[in-house]
């Protein structure tokens, strides 16, 4: 059962979330979007302002001098309420940017690159299971569909066997999307089950989940 | 002109409503309907938990297969990243392979041998948090034979990051400094055993490609699961995914990039499974069995209803000869 003020709060808010479902946007959940979305911008600049101190101002307070370059740099982004001044935050966006892309690039690069291509060949050589044919078929079909960016033919036309191949290969891409599209659902079905969770065993305590193991 | 007005529509439309098979009328009714049924099932199955425990799968094999194979004194990492209740059923699965690590440790520690040294790192705001959930329901179930800070420690909070990762993994000392009850990583004796990533035989973590960017610079070559152990383990952690990664996960799997690769529910169910057969742990030390059955009914419904849903769909273009691609 309740035992507390933040259950009873977190209890409302499922209840306001699924009012959604049978009463559209109506005001109590109006509310509880507002508040979110409040109370996340609120906590997120509290943290934010702490760790510019914490990891930005005071290390310059303390004599290390250089640390004022990325504080400056920072500060800079604050120009972009003014009209005239607005152009000076796309140097620490561009930095931002550049920075992180060449930083993701080394782990992406070794992980998501190069290893899947060699990973790939490692797996379907030698071709002596039914899995490893369909795999560098699916590969080889897929890529295909993706590198060959002729017109395909119109109705009534003979489609060229290019064509038809590109086709397998979007069948192979649909595969994956649709399998991908399957997952998300049972996620989200996840969130859905942690909030009955939260009605039937936390408030009204029954069901075997209410029970202390 | 007769002045009779003609019905043009075609017959097979004139009474179409009223004889539609029930699969072709599905489509018309109301959504709210269909959630009423969905939430209805699943609240039915939480409050009478239907128990489902599946067959463990080989992904699952492999990484319980993986822990039985650990030698005494072995290093475990677990970089823990579970950050919201909404993850955790989720991510339940995390709290099994830790409970298996500690019996399996505590196996070895009464039989007069080193025991495993888990050292679990949360690398979430909340995770420590989430983490003294794990000790509060599954603590009867730490053997009391284990010590902590000789036999498991949880360490302080450091945040999720390339570099922390990096340094994790060369060189731990440096960025690891206390346990997360503020005693120094001097004075605990666990960490004579991690002082390098070389030391970890078994990494597991809830992080996907940051950390398998990192760590494959340490060993590049596909991972055999049937061998792997320190020093190369660290290249090649365990993944522990949600339900929704599996597609995204099983090409680094296959690839051998990474040791073993557990997501979602299903996965958990089958993990508590084996503990339960193996241990004597009851299933629900975890949440994945207890909500397996909440999970799964509803999937199915859903699966029927598009199943019924595109039958009745094509069987009423047949008639209706409507061109693809949905509404008019």
């Amino acid at each position: 059962m309740l035992t507390n003020i933040p259950q009873l709060i977190y209890v409302i808010f499922v209840v306001l979330c699924l009012s959604y479902i049978y009463f559209g946007n109506w005001i109590g959940f109006q509310l509880l979007n507002e508040l979110f979305v409040a109370s996340v911008i609120g906590y997120a600049a509290v943290l934010a302002f702490e760790a510019s101190v914490r990891t930005g101002w005071t290390p310059l307070v303390n004599g290390t001098w250089h640390f004022a370059i990325p504080l400056i740099l920072g500060f800079l982004y604050f120009s972009i309420i003014s009209r005239k001044w607005s152009w000076m935050s796309r140097y620490p966006s561009i930095i931002i940017v550049g920075v992180g892309a060449a930083l993701s690039m080394v782990g992406s690069f070794a992980g998501d690159i190069a290893g899947q291509i060699s990973g790939t060949w490692f797996l379907v050589y030698p071709l002596n299971t039914f899995d490893s044919w369909v795999l560098l078929l699916g590969m080889l079909l897929a890529l295909w569909f993706f590198i060959y960016t002729v017109p395909h033919k119109g109705r009534g036309m003979t489609p060229v066997i290019m064509d038809k191949l590109a086709d397998l290969g979007k069948a192979f891409v649909y595969c994956f999307m649709a399998n991908k599209y399957a997952a998300t659902v049972m996620l989200t079905y996840i969130g859905i089950i942690t909030n009955l969770i939260a009605i039937i065993w936390i408030w009204l305590g029954i069901g075997a989940g209410s029970i202390p193991i | 002109m007769s002045g009779k007005n003609i019905d043009k529509t075609p017959w097979y439309l004139q009474k179409a409503k009223g004889t539609d098979p029930w699969f072709i009328k599905i489509q018309d009714v109301n959504v709210k309907v269909y959630i009423s049924i969905l939430l209805i099932v699943t609240s039915a199955v939480l409050i009478t938990p239907v128990v489902i425990t599946p067959e463990p799968d080989h992904l699952v094999l492999d990484v319980y297969n993986w822990i039985e194979r650990l030698e005494p004194g072995d290093t475990v990492l677990f970089v823990e990243a579970l950050w919201s209740y909404y993850y955790r059923l989720d991510y339940s699965v995390g709290w099994s392979i830790m409970l298996h690590v500690m019996q399996r440790s505590s196996q070895m520690k009464s039989q007069g041998l080193d025991s495993l040294k888990l050292i679990i790192v949360p690398v979430t705001a909340d995770g420590i948090v989430q983490l003294r959930d794990f000790f509060t329901r599954c603590g009867k179930f730490i053997p009391t034979n284990l010590v902590e800070g000789e036999d498991y420690v949880v360490t302080t909070y450091l945040p999720a990051s390339s570099a922390t990762y990096s340094k994790i993994a060369s060189d731990p000392w440096d960025i690891i400094k206390q346990d997360n009850k503020g005693n120094n990583v001097q004075d605990l004796p666990i960490f004579e055993y991690f002082k390098s990533g070389e030391d970890v035989s078994l990494a597991i973590s809830e992080v996907a490609n940051t950390l398998i960017g990192l760590w494959a610079s340490y060993d590049s070559n596909p991972v055999d699961r049937t061998t792997c152990r320190a020093p190369i383990a660290i290249a090649h952690p365990v993944q522990l995914w949600d339900s929704a990664s599996q597609p995204v996960g099983m090409p680094i799997y296959t690839s051998g990039q990474v040791g073993g690769l557990i997501t979602g529910i299903r996965h958990g169910s089958m993990y508590e499974t084996l503990l339960n057969r193996n241990y004597g742990l009851p299933l629900n030390t975890g949440y994945a069995v207890w909500i397996m059955g909440a999970w799964s009914l509803p999937c199915t419904f859903m699966i029927l209803m598009c199943i019924l849903g595109n039958i009745g769909a094509y069987i009423e273009r047949q008639q209706t000869s409507k061109p693809l691609g949905g509404k008019e």
